[in-house]
């Protein structure tokens, strides 16, 4: 099997997790002391999430949890395989929307959302085509763009952070769980890790928790100059480090919000390159069938016809159902599935 | 040649595959489908030609309650095939348009122009004193596309429309040199930070508070210099506090107190006048430079006058005299160039103040600027007790003695004293205005006040006592 | 038995023919087999009472070398008493020392090799084998400047058409027993000289190995240029991007043959291939390692822009002008659209019209005789440069970014028809789709660079997978103190291993 280094699997997962923290940082419903004890609380939990599957990649470091699945009980390995791909299917379906909601917030008369979304996710395609490897390589330069577009926006906000704008409050317990939840349903990279681990050379489990690590400092600096910056303008504002463009400015470029614009898409293909990835590989292993890009096609249609679906009739609602499902998702394959497989009788006896 | 290697290369192509054949389908149905929402409808592209670049956005209230909106924009006096602008002319245009809402007047003058208004590079959106209520105004620009949340936003003690029909012939246009007056204004401390973000924070944060500079045109004849001279206390922006509905009064109030013509009917509109004025200004170029104003003035934009009409050649340039107040979206009061300074000492800082001193009898200038700021919050008495210790530098002419520079460093200190002491009686005891961040203060350093402030601002507001000691660095 | 000997030999059935014992007969074959082409000489003489015949091919060999080397001591041949045949052919290839090469054939499709080779060739009647002396003498050109990696400070030997030469040149500036020369015939009517060129101790023996079974693939039957070879050498993965680099320098051949990579040299064509190759080395040029390091450093960045010039401006240009303006600082905005208020199409269409022109102009000055290249520059500085602005049929600054991109493009040939297709592809997506087409654009130019990998070697290495050790000579250039001690060879760059 071809394999990825230990950096570049930590560096497509954070990739991944940064999407929404890029996108959707919903100050409109909290306030800021609540989301950084928030993100604090919900980082200690992902941590602690992982571990039974990195038990499971230090058991079986060859084989992902649909093959492990499919060796103890065949029905088993193909429901969790269909799962799998549902959950792809799901979290790309929320990409997609997320981003065409982004693009009709921020560039409402620039191109139909149908266009944005089936570019998108056509290109994703290409990548998921291209497998594993194209896709951390291209995370790879996607990585060093962002930190690149991150680093001149933020310097051309320096001048304009106050400290006088940062307003702390005492937080609310429900607020905080509700923050915490929030994050946990952003954390689909659960899904990712117990698929993609055999392709990482070494240290597998160590790129997730560097990805989680990596995601805690950017989120904070992301919530550190949002708030020095825009102060209450948060509170109204539904794209906040977007809204952090329109206000930079440099000598060369007038408004940074179109320049940090590649940023996101980037990041977003790569997300949906890496589901539509996962999914394939989840399909192939649980139906075993030679052609494994034919799942790839059903998988990336699926995805497309449900966003589509959606965008066509302009309706930017993201239900809350949506979030339970995505979670309770994350929750059983990434959490509950490999502490089973772990420590489950199957696998004594053939550990005996 | 490639085809003869492909011939070689025995490269089997007898047959298309139906696959191929549904990808380029696709592909080509896709194609066609961008191309015609590129061309048709709300997605059609429009080239940068087909675009208003605006400059400015004038607003104002008509008589009858409906909204002017003046868009100031580019109209290039092209100066030869290479050099399509010439900055010795003016480069701008205005168009005013009616309606019952400002998306719709700007919709209008859309259609007037045959073109597409594009407010991504507006650099200052400007009130006229008739606007009473910011309201819809902060709720358009909060909400437009493209509009910069680093937009200055200011009034004008006349119409909007006025100012921006205004030709200014130095720089490429307009808008730019009213963007650098307020620019130099903050710096040394005549104006407030006005960038739109900055209004949008403190009415969320503070008890519904925010500064807006007040703009205004220098006249070139010696009655508008004695009229300036007392134009912020003149025109009361605070009268229209009461009701909404004194909107009209209050126009005529000013047009008979300043004694200037109104300018332009407020449902009339400019655009046509505009261009044929831009053509006959080149001619009309001996109009008088513009007035420094003296020791007063903060900043001016310099240049000819360019309008055909007699009030535009009459107008020279801007500055700002003062500022408004604002107070749960409505203009409150108007503070004066001196409590404007003193609060920009209090609050941001500033760069670079010359501080009129009596050093014997001789009158000269000391350039002050805030180095430090330290602030203390404690209770005392029941009182809420603000210590703000400012650390300011002075800088002195070269032949002034160690004792010389001492005297007028003091007298400095006194002066900024007195200007900060006028704005803490003007803001927070006449006004009980929020205008020195005692949100964020009383956040930062006792919670359970500023629970109680976020409950009550006024009540909080009147039980504090804002201390100034100054410490100078010769 | 006599007739066992004699068979009827023709054009296709040549090759594994035995040569007759009878000259007669052989040259008869020779006849027969060449359809009796002019350029086929063949001479007889008798040397010490028994026929022989020498045969070459008109232009191929030298007739001085042949007079000399090969006349002369035949003429002298003495023996005492009688001289059987075998006598006459050990003389020809043990007692004498008639030319450095020397082959002894025995097949007609030996033969004939040789003879198209430059060889001259000595039939003995009654001996069933045949000597061959190399005393090539056609016609090459001498070794010149490279003409398309044009260099300051290094060699200034190129490679020319003839293989042995490009050896020779290689060689010379490596003298180390560890580099190996594998010669194999390619095209099954050119049979021509393929060598693979490698150092054993540096270059992935999986590397040599898969060099040689993809030359082993080629199944065509001329090899006119490298372009034929190429495509066997990438590898399937379709990719607009090339990880076959071709150079025209034996001073850079030899550097990369040092990095542990793989050369590949054709003959009849100027150029080696070398792989695998990276996309970073693109960038990279000899000139690079004769000057100061500072110097380098800037100008690798230099040209890294000029990379993203040559393939994104016009397209970033197009997008931000037509999509998002208020990109553009105030003043060059409204300068811009005072340019393009007179002009009478959209941007995007001028933008896409100068570019078509420039390549029209660029191909033209290439297939034109140099004689009239000249005419090309002026026609379109003329027409572009003056007549267009002022006919108000473009804008001024359109015609600004256009050149710069022009001239961003020259600064790194290699990359040529990539640039040229992707800048056409940027324009076209930022026309339609703004800054986000243009990333859409970018993203798949990524993923095609990304996807590319041959010899298990990442194309984009070392930039991603990163590679530190490698990355200090992208960024910077390191002197030669440290790049002496830490050189990256290709089995740093992930993968080599695996073969």
């Amino acid at each position: 099997m071809r394999k990825i280094s230990f950096g570049q699997m930590t560096v497509i997962l954070f990739i991944s997790r940064i999407f929404y923290s890029l996108t959707f940082v919903p100050f409109m419903y909290s306030d800021v002391t609540c989301q950084v004890i928030g993100f604090a609380v919900s980082t200690a939990i992902e941590c602690l999430a992982v571990i039974p599957v990195i038990i499971l990649y230090k058991k079986h470091p060859d084989k992902n949890l649909c093959q492990i699945a499919y060796e103890k009980s065949k029905l088993c390995g193909i429901l969790i395989s269909v799962a799998f791909a549902f959950a792809a299917v799901l979290i790309i379906n929320r990409l997609l929307r997320f981003f065409g909601y982004f693009m009709y917030v921020t560039f409402p008369d620039f191109l139909p959302s149908w266009v944005v979304i089936s570019a998108i996710a056509v290109i994703s395609f290409y990548a998921a085509f291209q497998g594993i490897e194209a896709i951390s390589r291209s995370a790879g330069l996607t990585f060093a763009f962002f930190i690149v577009s991150f680093v001149i926006v933020i310097a051309a906000l320096s001048t304009k952070m106050s400290y006088s704008n940062v307003m702390f409050d005492y937080p609310e317990i429900s607020d905080i769980s509700h923050e915490v939840f929030n994050e946990l349903s952003k954390f689909s990279e659960l899904l990712l890790f117990p698929i993609l681990y055999p392709y990482v050379k070494e240290k597998a489990g160590k790129s997730i928790y560097g990805a989680i690590a990596l995601k805690l400092i950017f989120v904070y600096i992301i919530t550190a100059v949002c708030v020095l910056t825009l102060g209450s303008y948060l509170n109204i504002s539904k794209f906040p480090f977007f809204d952090l463009g329109t206000y930079a400015e440099t000598f060369i470029i007038e408004r940074l919000d179109a320049f940090l614009l590649p940023a996101w898409i980037l990041v977003a293909f790569i997300k949906a390159a890496l589901f539509m990835f996962i999914g394939k590989i989840a399909l192939s292993t649980g139906f075993k069938r030679t052609k494994k890009n034919v799942y790839l096609l059903i998988l990336s249609v699926a995805a497309i016809a449900a966003s589509l679906a959606a965008v066509l009739q302009e309706k930017w609602n993201f239900p809350v159902w949506d979030k339970v499902v995505v979670t309770i998702l994350i929750l059983v394959l990434g959490v509950l599935l490999p502490l089973v497989y772990c420590f489950g009788k199957g696998d004594e006896s053939e550990t005996e | 040649m490639f085809t003869a290697l492909e011939r070689v290369m025995k490269v089997k192509r007898n047959r298309i595959g139906l696959k191929r054949i549904f990808v380029i389908a696709i592909c080509i149905s896709f194609i066609f489908s961008l191309c015609s929402c590129n061309s048709t409808g709300r997605y059609a592209k429009r080239d940068i030609d087909e675009k208003i670049i605006v400059h400015a956005l004038g607003i104002d209230i008509t008589k009858d309650g409906k909204f002017e909106v003046t868009l100031q924009m580019l109209s290039q006096q092209g100066a030869g095939s290479n050099t399509p602008i010439d900055p010795s002319k003016p480069n701008s245009a205005a168009v005013s348009q009616v309606a019952d809402t400002i998306p719709a007047a700007i919709e209008r003058c859309e259609t007037d122009l045959g073109k597409k208004a594009f407010l991504g590079h507006s650099e200052l959106i400007l009130l006229g004193k008739s606007v009473v209520d910011l309201e819809p105004v902060l709720d358009y620009v909060t909400n437009a596309q493209g509009i910069s949340l680093g937009t200055f936003m200011a009034y004008t003690d006349i119409t909007a429309k006025e100012i921006l029909n205004i030709k200014i012939t130095s720089g490429a246009y307009s808008a730019e040199v009213l963007k650098e007056i307020f620019e130099e204004s903050q710096k040394n401390g005549t104006s407030t930070e006005c960038e739109l973000i900055r209004h949008i924070d403190n009415l969320e944060n503070t008890n519904g508070t925010t500064i807006m500079p007040i703009i205004k045109k220098i006249k070139d004849d010696k009655k508008s210099s004695e009229e300036k001279e007392n134009s912020s206390s003149e025109v009361n922006f605070g009268e229209s506090k009461s009701d909404s509905s004194g909107t009209e009064a209050e126009n005529e109030k000013v047009k008979s107190e300043s004694g200037e013509e109104s300018g332009s009917d407020s449902s009339s509109k400019s655009d046509s006048s505009s261009k044929s004025e831009s053509s006959s200004k080149e001619e009309s170029s001996s109009k008088s430079q513009s007035e420094s104003g003296g020791g007063e003035e903060s900043g001016s934009g310099g240049g000819e006058s360019g309008g055909g009409s007699s009030e535009e050649a009459e107008a020279t340039a801007f500055y700002i005299d003062g500022a408004v107040i604002v107070k749960n979206k409505k203009p409150y009061s108007v503070m004066t160039r001196d409590e404007i300074i003193g609060l920009s000492f209090l609050n941001d800082g500033v760069a670079e103040q010359v501080i009129d001193v009596k050093l014997g009898d001789i009158l000269t200038g000391v350039t002050a600027g805030s180095v430090d700021k330290n602030t203390k919050v404690s209770v005392k008495n029941n009182r809420i007790v603000v210590d703000i210790r400012l650390v300011i530098s002075y800088e002195f002419y070269k032949s002034y003695s160690k004792k010389e520079q001492k005297t007028a460093g003091e007298e400095a200190d006194k002066r900024i004293y007195n200007f900060c002491d006028k704005a803490i009686k003007k803001a927070l005891k006449e006004d009980n205005a929020d205008l020195f961040e005692i949100h964020s203060l009383l956040n930062h350093n006792d919670y359970k006040l500023y629970q109680a402030y976020k409950k009550n601002p006024e009540e909080i507001l009147k039980k504090i006592d804002i201390n100034v000691s100054i410490d100078s660095q010769i | 038995m006599e007739k066992k000997t004699v068979v009827k030999v023709n054009e296709n059935n040549y090759e594994t023919a035995l040569i007759s014992k009878s000259l007669k007969q052989a040259v008869l074959d020779l006849k027969i087999i060449s359809g009796k082409t002019m350029d086929l000489n063949i001479m007889e003489v008798e040397i010490s009472e028994h026929k022989c015949a020498v045969v070459s091919i008109e232009g191929m060999a030298s007739t001085s070398s042949m007079a000399e080397l090969v006349f002369r001591p035949l003429m002298e041949f003495d023996v005492e008493g009688y001289a059987t045949e075998d006598d006459v052919f050990n003389f020809l290839t043990k007692q004498s020392l008639l030319s450095a090469e020397r082959k002894i054939l025995t097949t007609y499709g030996e033969v004939f090799l040789t003879l198209f080779s430059g060889f001259a060739v000595v039939f003995i009647d009654g001996c069933d084998k045949c000597v061959a002396f190399g005393i090539q003498g056609f016609d090459k050109r001498s070794i010149e400047e490279p003409t398309s990696d044009g260099n300051l400070n290094g060699s200034h030997e190129g490679f020319i058409e003839t293989i042995r030469t490009n050896i020779s040149l290689i060689r010379r500036r490596l003298k180390t027993p560890k580099l190996r020369f594998d010669m194999q015939q390619i095209g099954s009517d050119s049979k021509t000289d393929v060598c693979v060129a490698y150092i054993t101790d540096k270059a992935p023996q999986g590397v040599i190995d898969k060099v040689k079974e993809n030359l082993n693939k080629i199944n065509l039957d001329t090899i006119i240029t490298t372009g034929y070879v190429e495509p066997f050498l990438q590898g399937k993965h379709k990719s607009l991007f090339s990880n076959v680099l071709s150079t025209d320098r034996p001073d850079a051949f030899c550097a990369k043959l040092n990095e542990g990579r793989v050369g590949v040299l054709v003959d009849g064509v100027p150029l080696a291939l070398i792989c695998p190759s990276l996309f970073i080395e693109n960038f990279q040029t000899i000139d690079d390692y004769v000057n100061k390091p500072f110097y380098t450093t800037y100008i690798r960045w230099i040209k890294y822009l000029a990379f993203f010039l040559a393939i994104a401006l016009p397209g970033i240009c197009v997008a931000i002008a037509t999509n998002h303006p208020e990109i553009l600082t105030h003043k060059f905005l409204i300068n811009l659209s005072a340019s393009e208020e007179v002009t009478p199409y959209s941007f995007f269409f001028e933008a896409f019209i100068i570019t078509i022109m420039y390549e029209l102009m660029r191909e033209a000055g290439i297939r034109l005789p140099k004689a009239i290249g000249g005419a090309v520059s002026i026609v379109g500085a003329l027409i572009i440069g003056d007549a267009a602005v002022s006919s108000s049929l473009v804008s001024a600054p359109l015609l600004i970014i256009i050149g710069l991109t022009a001239t961003a493009s020259f600064v790194i040939p290699n990359l040529n028809p990539q640039t040229s297709v992707f800048r056409m592809l940027f324009i076209i997506a930022g026309g339609f789709g703004g800054l986000f087409g243009v990333t859409l654009c970018f993203a798949f130019m990524l993923i095609n660079i990304s996807a590319l990998e041959n010899y298990g070697v990442p194309y984009n290495a070392p930039l991603s997978p990163f590679t530190f050790k490698a990355m200090r000579d992208v960024v910077t250039r390191p002197s030669f103190l440290k790049l002496g001690r830490t050189k990256t060879i290709v089995e740093d760059l992930n993968g080599a291993k695996k073969i």
